[in-house]
């Protein structure tokens, strides 16, 4: 018993280091409704400058403090300088662009720290006075976890003070429940975005300092961080700071009794499997019971400021459709126009994610239903193909074909649940969805190899060789993303638009919108895994990483970056960014950086996305009504 | 004859405010029947529950004598009771004829269809329901560009795709100009009795409802205050006191939440 | 004078290879993969390794009379992209051969590749043994001692303790689980009385360092086995301090010893722990003096055991491709076999039966020195005394004979 407290208490510990950066980020989503994925990185320069700070002035008391509070402000400043530079010019784009630019900056970020840092890890340093511990139950119990532990409601009560009982929270306040906000946004309206933005930042920078005393500051941490802080931010309910807590508290427990019990096995699985897995348990289970988090409220329709009339899904125009022939005919002449071996590579993949990228766009750009774990279909068609492969010996052109299989089953259970709810809650219960998924893969290594995953899935002999491979790749990519095109100008795309554009509408003509949305998340799921399907037998070999959160990412950049609205979009989003990474990683270590900056510079120079640029562009066409 | 809609002994309730309470009234084949009432007398309440939107406490509502409680609102569409809503909802993506020929495709059950184009489907018939409506001028422009009447208009046609045995019209004319209301119920009139269908419309403006509504049912805090041809209503005492006296300009003490 | 010599001996040789084969102007190209931007901790050091025996390779005059070329590339710590990066190398760049990679499945997903495609793949850094055993094949080299014989060897350190009860912590992954099978299995022969009394398997750079020193706490152990390493290290390491956990215990540790993870923990070093690493301050032979000297002359910096595996790794392929004296794939594969090389650490052979080399590693304890930590009473032990037999080989790599 002695003992379960003791845990409990370190679990409660865990919780506290776990809100502190939360906070801040249910903070910026509630009030600008950015998902902001470089919380992350905030929450390292939070570390690395405190360390920075900490190694200066030493290890008195009052030093260890001063950098603390110094450590926190800067990150509280950098926050503010990204909201004005960067997050204020994109208010107005399409849903979730902002998401792209955050992306971005946790590329820069991470190497920005790496250049500045140096890569080898940084060991913190115990703040005199609360380095020792107490004797407790008669186990020693860290005076740092104390603290922890008191920081955390202290924390939750002062914010709560801020937004509650000052002035300066009810023009907060005032701005987040005005949804024409933004339109009408007066000089000093667009500061308190800002205050938000680096209050938020600030606190993500002092859950960085104050891990510190816990271990080091590396480079790492922001990756580790960032999708636990995003189930904790929805567990809560988004927005909610007291949610927060409760949903840090909650995670931290079952996780602390997932280690406490390690060795406890329940049908054939063993406690530890479940660790890492289990906080993305709790917010499936947590979000399917309530779809709006413990303490969230209802999400308000979001239209994030788009002008109507750019949402409209427009047949491609002679000029559009005169470069998708030329398009298609250099590809299938590539080969004999003497592309090598690599070049065709490069086409190949960036075939296989355009299609993977347009399954995507599918469901979110008609369905509106985005989807932060798509990799999870993508990776199932991956290991359908190889476990046909290699398990069932099956040869390369029937394992192909078992690679939607497996996605399509796998996108009808979850897509079930899925649709049930909206907005970032439905997003996110994709994510707990993909990491269970990827769990599965990790932990079941009988069948698929574990994080090893399963190797020597090599094409058939007539198709080895690079330009038939490419042609096998293009042939079916382009057949796929032919036939999403045709769903999507067929009923079942307008009614699925239908049912996004206005779901009472929708319904009050007799559109089950549900049932629309579960059959697309299943279509999305099915040409996912052909994609899937096609990449393992690209790479040879498929592990866990396929189905991983950076990959969900990256599929989420491309139909960004493409344009959300546009069918063309994610095509040329994933060529662009296959090919800007492949390229970039050849020309400098520093790649992340340089894409990063790319990115950046992308979604300032064209806040609605490459395909809105040149839908604008188009219009200056000749022969093309503006 | 069997009334088309009955409703028996309607209630719903947020928290402790009664909405709805205990209401009860039918709609006859082909009959224009206005639905009004100060604002939060649960007019709108009413219409959710009659569609299937909200789910009644208790309550019955029966549509050409088969019970509908409880249905969702797709299903009572399937069975012939269409709505408009107060604030018009086009589908912001698609065309003007787009958005009626959605309803079209979903009037003959193809929305899960893959292959054809859906923009092919249907069209002359969704260019003649505009141009009965005077809309042929717009079918091409995006709903985003269209005048507020405009909407209101294509609502009506969306809803008319599916040709409905009672139609629920909440506020056809809000947003309009005085002159633009009128033109457009008398459009809705003839409509109605060309189709033989039934409308329930709720309405502000009461020259629109005593102009042209067949029989008026008042509610107010969610209770059935009269029901009533025009003149018996008119004549209602305590549908006076609610109106202070005066049918000609309603008392609207939250006007705003109309525009 | 002796740098003139050198010189004009180079001079010599490349004008014998310019007369031999006119073709072979060309520098010999090298295709370099690993994990800088993910694991730069590691990787940095190896880069810095390799960098310099490129240069005294070339300076030498080269291969064959060839210079030495590298193409470095981030695999960005995924199989996916370090297929890309391959490909680029070998098609592209035309590299005659790849080497480098860190993490396993990263290893496992390029040595693939290497078979595919028929080039050769000198695996540098991952420690998984399925890349020379289980998964074994004719076109990948591995240059690092595996997990099993890092393991092997702390075993046999910890079967001369007193401690019988055992606790084990490891990252849940391969490298992980198999830490400890060959740790326990190995300890078990040595000493039956042992037995394992809780295991904890943390996910990778995600402990749960509080929850799990208290369940490792609860268990009562005599002595802890422990295979975390970077920051996971560091935590495990502080709360274990705070909470007691190493007190009177011994704790045997896994890479523990090389100054790429125990540097960053200064004086909070964990004193006692015996560990495999790298003790490059203490090593006192010619040969590492000589690298030593160099490493910190070039670098101004001390190496780490990266620098040290990227040294050799250059090293080993260039003079497997100056015995073979061509740059052809199976020819080199052949040199390579059975291969012996001077290495900073000693000589090392290649074996031919799993192409595993045998360079070994230091087991000692850890203590800290002026603020630093440091490996005392510690010893060299060759690869070859704890790689499996040659009949234990063939049976894991399937082979007949």
């Amino acid at each position: 018993m002695d003992s379960l407290i003791i845990q409990l208490l370190t679990g409660l510990a865990s919780a506290s280091s776990l809100f502190l950066v939360a906070s801040g980020l249910t903070i910026i989503f509630g009030v600008t409704r950015v998902v902001n994925f470089a919380h992350g990185s905030l929450y390292m320069l939070g570390a690395y400058i405190a360390v920075s700070l900490v190694a200066l002035w030493g290890g008195q008391a009052g030093g260890f403090w001063l950098a603390v509070l110094v450590a926190v402000l800067a990150v509280g400043l950098i926050g503010g300088l990204l909201e004005i530079t960067i997050l204020r010019r994109l208010y107005r784009s399409p849903e979730l662009f902002q998401l792209l630019a955050t992306f971005g900056v946790v590329l820069i970020v991470q190497d920005v720290t790496l250049a500045i840092w140096g890569p080898q890890d940084r060991f913190g340093v115990r703040p005199p006075g609360l380095d020792g511990a107490y004797l407790l139950l008669g186990h020693r119990f860290p005076v740092y976890d104390l603290f922890l532990i008191l920081l955390a409601p202290l924390v939750l009560l002062v914010l709560w003070t801020l937004f509650n009982r000052t002035r300066w929270g009810a023009l907060v306040r005032a701005a987040t429940e005005d949804p024409e906000m933004l339109a009408s946004l007066g000089v000093n309206q667009r500061w308190i975005l800002t205050a938000v933005f680096a209050l938020g930042s600030l606190l993500a920078g002092l859950g960085g300092a104050l891990e510190l005393p816990k271990g080091s500051a590396n480079l790492s941490m922001d990756m580790q961080i960032i999708a636990s802080v995003f189930v904790v931010v929805v567990v809560g309910g988004m927005g909610s700071i007291l949610g927060a807590y409760l949903a840090a508290v909650l995670v931290s427990l079952i996780r602390t009794l997932a280690v406490a019990n390690a060795e406890l096995s329940v049908l054939g699985i063993t406690m530890w499997q479940l660790e890492l897995v289990s906080i993305f348990i709790v917010m499936a289970v947590v979000l399917v019971v309530r779809p709006w988090g413990l303490l969230g409220r209802p999400e308000r329709l979001h239209k994030g400021g788009l002008p109507v009339e750019a949402t409209v899904l427009r047949r491609p125009g002679l000029w559009l459709k005169a470069v998708m022939a030329l398009g298609i005919l250099i590809l299938c002449l590539l080969p004999i126009l003497g592309a090598g071996n690599y070049s065709l590579y490069l086409f190949t993949e960036m075939a296989v994610f355009a299609l993977f990228a347009a399954s995507l766009q599918f469901l979110m750009g008609l369905g509106g239903v985005i989807s932060f774990g798509h990799a999870a279909y993508f990776g199932l068609g991956a290991y359908g193909a190889a476990l046909a492969f290699k398990a069932l010996a099956l040869p390369m052109e029937l394992a192909l074909l078992a690679a939607p299989f497996l996605a399509a089953a796998g996108a009808l259970f979850f897509g079930w649940f899925c649709v049930r709810l909206s907005g970032v809650y439905l997003a996110m219960l994709t994510l707990a969805f993909a990491q269970i998924t990827w769990s599965i893969a990790f932990q079941w290594e009988g069948l698929t190899g574990g994080d090893n995953g399963l190797l020597g899935v090599w094409p058939s002999e007539w198709a080895a060789d690079s330009a038939s491979f490419y042609y096998l790749v293009l042939a079916i990519c382009l057949a796929c993303l032919f036939l999403l095109r045709r769903f999507a100008y067929a009923p079942f795309g307008y009614a699925l638009r239908a049912g996004r554009d206005s779901p009472l509408g929708a319904e009050a003509i007799g559109i089950d919108v549900r049932l629309q949305r579960w059959l697309a998340f299943t279509l999305a799921g099915v040409f996912a895994g052909v994609a899937g399907g096609l990449f393992v037998f690209m790479k040879g070999s498929i592990s866990p990483d396929a189905m991983a959160i950076p990959q969900s990412v990256d599929a989420l950049a491309m139909v960004l970056l493409g344009g959300v609205q546009s069918l063309t979009g994610p095509i040329l989003g994933a060529a662009i960014f296959t090919g800007l990474k492949a390229e970039l990683v050849s020309l400098t270590n520093y790649w992340r950086l340089l894409l990063g900056l790319l990115i950046v510079g992308l979604c300032i120079l064209f806040p609605r996305g490459l395909a809105g640029a040149g839908r604008e562009m188009a219009a200056w066409l000749p022969g093309r009504r503006p | 004859m069997n009334p088309v809609l009955e409703v028996k002994g309607l209630n719903k309730a947020y928290g402790g405010v009664h909405a709805v309470q205990d209401v009860s009234f039918n709609v006859s084949q082909g009959e224009l029947r206005a639905l009004i009432g100060p604002n939060g007398a649960g007019k709108t309440t009413c219409f959710n529950l009659l569609n299937g939107q909200l789910q009644a406490d208790s309550g019955q509502v029966f549509f050409q004598g088969r019970e509908i409680t409880g249905l969702p609102p797709r299903k009572v569409w399937r069975l012939g009771l269409g709505r408009t809503f107060q604030i018009a909802a086009p589908f912001a993506s698609m065309r003007v004829v787009e958005n009626l020929q959605m309803a079209l495709i979903s009037h003959h059950g193809r929305l899960r269809q893959l292959w054809p184009r859906a923009d092919r489907l249907y069209r002359d018939q969704a260019l003649s329901l505009l141009t009965q409506l005077g809309l042929e001028e717009v079918a091409e422009c995006t709903c985003g560009t269209l005048a507020y009447g405009d909407l209101k208009r294509l609502e009506l046609a969306v809803a008319l795709a599916h040709d409905p045995v009672l139609l629920l019209m909440d506020e056809p004319t809000a947003g309009m100009a005085p002159e633009e209301r009128e033109g457009l119920m008398e459009q809705v009139v003839r409509l109605v009795r060309e189709r033989g269908m039934s409308v329930l419309f709720t309405e502000h403006d009461m020259s629109v409802v005593f102009g042209n509504a067949d029989r008026i049912l008042v509610l107010d805090q969610g209770q059935v205050l009269a029901d009533g041809t025009a003149r018996q209503v008119q004549d209602h005492s305590a549908v006076q006191q609610v109106y202070l006296g005066s049918l000609e300009v309603p008392i609207d003490p939250d006007g705003q939440e109309e525009s | 004078m002796k740098r003139f010599l050198l010189s004009a001996a180079a001079s010599l040789a490349m004008l014998l290879a310019t007369t031999t084969a006119a073709l072979s102007q060309e520098p010999i190209r090298l295709g370099d993969l690993n994990s800088y931007t993910g694991y730069a901790a590691f990787t940095h050091p190896y880069r810095d390794g390799w960098q310099m025996a490129l240069e005294e390779v070339n300076e030498d005059g080269g291969v064959l009379g060839r210079q030495l070329r590298v193409i470095s590339r981030d695999d960005g710590a995924s199989p996916a992209d370090a297929i890309t990066v391959a490909n680029e190398l070998v098609s592209r760049e035309e590299a005659d051969f790849l080497f480098g990679t860190l993490l396993s499945h990263v290893g496992l997903a390029v040595s693939d590749f290497a078979r595919q495609k028929e080039v050769l793949f000198l695996a540098a850094e991952p420690l998984t043994d399925n890349l020379v055993w289980d998964g074994g094949h004719d076109y990948t080299f591995r240059l690092r001692p595996g997990t099993y014989v890092q393991a092997a060897m702390l075993a046999e350190e910890a079967a001369k303790l007193d401690a019988k009860r055992w606790a084990t912590v490891a990252p849940n992954y391969e490298y992980g689980r198999s830490a400890v099978e060959a740790f326990k299995s190995r300890l078990e022969e040595l000493d039956p009385e042992v037995e394992f009394v809780a295991e904890q398997w943390p996910p990778q750079a995600q402990i749960d360092a509080g929850s799990v020193v208290q369940a490792l706490e609860e268990a009562k152990p005599d002595a802890i086995f422990n295979v975390t390493f970077g920051g996971d290290l560091a935590r495990f390491v502080r709360e274990g301090e705070v909470r007691g956990l190493f007190e009177g215990r011994e704790v045997v540790s896994m890479l523990s010893g090389e100054p790429e993870w125990i540097d960053p923990l200064g004086e909070d070093a964990p004193e006692g722990w015996i560990v495999t690493g790298y003790p490059w301050y203490a090593i006192d032979t010619p040969e590492h003096n000589a690298f030593l000297e160099a490493y910190q002359e070039r670098f101004d910096d001390y190496p780490r055991l990266g620098s040290v595996v990227g040294y050799v790794a250059l090293h080993s392929l260039a003079k497997a491709i100056e015995t073979a004296g061509t740059v052809e794939t199976e020819a080199v594969i052949k040199a390579m076999r059975g291969m012996e090389i001077e290495t900073p650490l000693g000589p090392i052979t290649y074996r031919g039966i799993d192409q595993q080399s045998d360079m070994g590693t230091f087991v000692g304890r850890l203590t800290v020195q002026d603020g630093k930590p440091r490996m005392v009473d510690w010893r060299y032990g060759s690869g070859a005394d704890y790689l499996p037999s040659d009949e234990t080989v063939r049976e894991l790599r399937g082979e007949e004979d």
